[in-house]
């Protein structure tokens, strides 16, 4: 590094604490830095199968036991005898499990790389978005599974498969900023790691993952109605069961997307320079 | 305040009146003792939160060309200091300002997996150091041939000893030029043939940066290091002068309190 070369780099000092702009600048930088976060979170989401015989494989087999185990006991009396049940069953796990994961993965985003974060100056949203890169990867992992339930299930390959692709954007785009508000919250308020976990354990009998709402029992409909995982479930699961799209679903996530972002990015630079001394 | 370099040099660290308070977790007031300690910043109190004041009013200029050694006793605030010059911490007050983004290094354990190859920790950590993905591959092999881990370039990180670990971290973390570098305590990792190794990449590192900032508790090796020296005691510099002078005055300060 030549001294003339020295000449032209201007000090510069960071964003003043607590500002928007310096939030939305460390998102965009994180963002920038796509890449990486990329092989963050496939060393995450797939090297702890690296040494098993089956390898990712298991990132299906899981669900698929849950699946079995689900459709085999309430195939009659939740499923009604559907022929669709085991699809409807495989894919609600699928699906539910995918936004668990970013919920309470997202509570310990920063923990996650306290390693990195106290030794090498990283734009911290990076971490968050290792956090979604990480459940992505899963969810892609499983999709061809997901596939594969949906032509046993007699499913044939139509254009309205297609409106998966933009329902996984969505979903995905949603939990990221709920991931974020959470990785904030969490960082401050230790408790909420726990209570994510326990309230998300408690949604997946309240979501309609694998009991339906057209019984009548006002209970189901108003958790139908009201219980947002419903709606990302709508979204991602009804282009499989050959459903015409839910509008109001559609609605609720991007509503709930603006909302989560918003609050996000409030939060973000409210604690974003508190963060490393709270690891 | 002394300045080694001449002033027509681009000043590239400049903090002014910078103070730095870590707040300390599940530490409460009636928790905290009268005795004064002898290491560490100092703690306080302030609205039912702990703290501690790891910078206290600092202020220094570093000029591109100069080697800074930075001494001081456990927790007198030198990593901090670092890091904050880095940008990972914030000053609580007062204004930190460097050129370009500093090339940090501070430890050689960036959180590898152990089932993770070689290799592919060492593109994820050069990845995470913002090199460009398109220089990656010739730099890894270069650090490989550093780290004498050719052979191992496929190994899982677990196979690896964790001299072997160091070994490739140090090379990693001493691959990447930047404007400012700075060190915190990772020089004399591995062997003792591979210490003189390191040393001579950290003065080639030396050489080819604008300035440097190290703190080591190895008197020789700031000494070999570096030209300027600043003692920073419970958060504050009490003295900044030329470095064989700083470590005198701290090794003399340092035998008044301790027995030997």
């Amino acid at each position: 590094m030549t001294a003339s070369s020295l000449d032209n780099i201007p000090l510069s000092e960071p964003a003043p604490d607590r500002s928007i702009s310096g939030a939305v600048h460390d998102v965009l930088e994180g963002a920038r830095r796509f890449r990486l976060a990329f092989n963050l979170g496939w060393q995450d989401a797939m090297l702890p199968y690296r040494r098993a015989l089956l390898g990712p494989l298991w990132l299906s087999i899981i669900p698929g036991l849950w699946a079995g185990i689900i459709s085999a006991v309430f195939y009659r009396s939740l499923g009604g005898g559907r022929p669709e049940y085991v699809l409807y069953v495989f894919s609600g796990i699928v699906f539910f499990q995918f936004a668990q994961a970013m919920l309470v993965s997202g509570t310990s985003a920063f923990q996650r790389s306290t390693s990195i974060i106290r030794n090498i100056p990283t734009p911290l949203f990076l971490h968050v978005l290792r956090t979604v890169m990480m459940n992505l990867q899963t969810l892609m992992a499983q999709l061809p599974m997901v596939g594969v339930v949906y032509l046993l299930s007699g499913g044939t390959l139509t254009s309205q498969l297609l409106l998966l692709v933009p329902g996984i954007v969505l979903v995905s785009v949603t939990l990221a900023g709920a991931a974020l508000v959470l990785a904030c919250a969490t960082t401050i308020v230790r408790d909420l790691s726990h209570a994510v976990s326990a309230v998300m354990r408690v949604s997946f009998f309240a979501t309609p993952v694998f009991w339906y709402a057209d019984g009548g029992d006002p209970i189901r409909l108003a958790l139908v109605q009201y219980n947002p995982f419903a709606h990302g479930l709508n979204i991602l699961r009804d282009p499989l069961l050959g459903l015409p799209p839910n509008e109001t679903s559609w609605a609720v996530c991007a509503a709930m997307m603006v909302v989560f972002w918003a609050l996000g990015i409030v939060l973000f630079a409210r604690f974003r320079m508190r963060i490393v001394s709270f690891l | 305040m002394m300045t080694s370099q001449s002033d027509m040099a681009p000043i590239l660290v400049d903090l002014d009146d910078v103070a730095l308070n870590m707040p300390v977790h599940t530490f409460k007031k009636k928790d905290a003792s009268t005795h004064e300690s002898a290491v560490g910043g100092t703690l306080f109190h302030r609205r039912g939160r702990s703290f501690i004041r790891a910078l206290d009013r600092v202020s220094f200029t570093v000029r591109a060309g100069e080697r800074v050694g930075l001494v001081g006793h456990n927790g007198a605030g030198k990593s901090s200091l670092l890091r904050l010059i880095a940008g990972i911490y914030r000053p609580t007050a007062g204004v930190c300002r460097v050129a370009g983004r500093p090339s940090c290094l501070f430890s050689t354990n960036l959180g590898n997996r152990a089932v993770a190859t070689v290799l592919e920790s060492i593109n994820l950590s050069l990845a995470l150091y913002d090199v460009p993905y398109k220089d990656i591959p010739a730099m890894a092999e270069e650090i490989l041939a550093f780290a004498e881990m050719e052979a191992f370039a496929h190994a899982p990180m677990g196979a690896c000893s964790a001299g072997m670990q160091t070994r490739v971290g140090f090379g990693i973390v001493t691959s990447v030029r930047r404007p400012v570098t700075l060190v915190d305590e990772v020089l004399g990792a591995g062997d003792v043939a591979f210490q003189r190794k390191s040393r001579e990449r950290v003065a080639k590192l030396m050489a080819e940066s604008g300035a440097l900032i190290v703190t080591t508790h190895m008197p020789g090796t700031l000494r070999e290091m570096c030209e300027r020296g600043l003692w920073l005691d419970k958060g504050k510099i009490v003295m900044d002068a030329p470095i064989d002078e700083v470590i005198e005055a701290y090794r003399n300060r340092m035998k008044d309190k301790t027995p030997v």
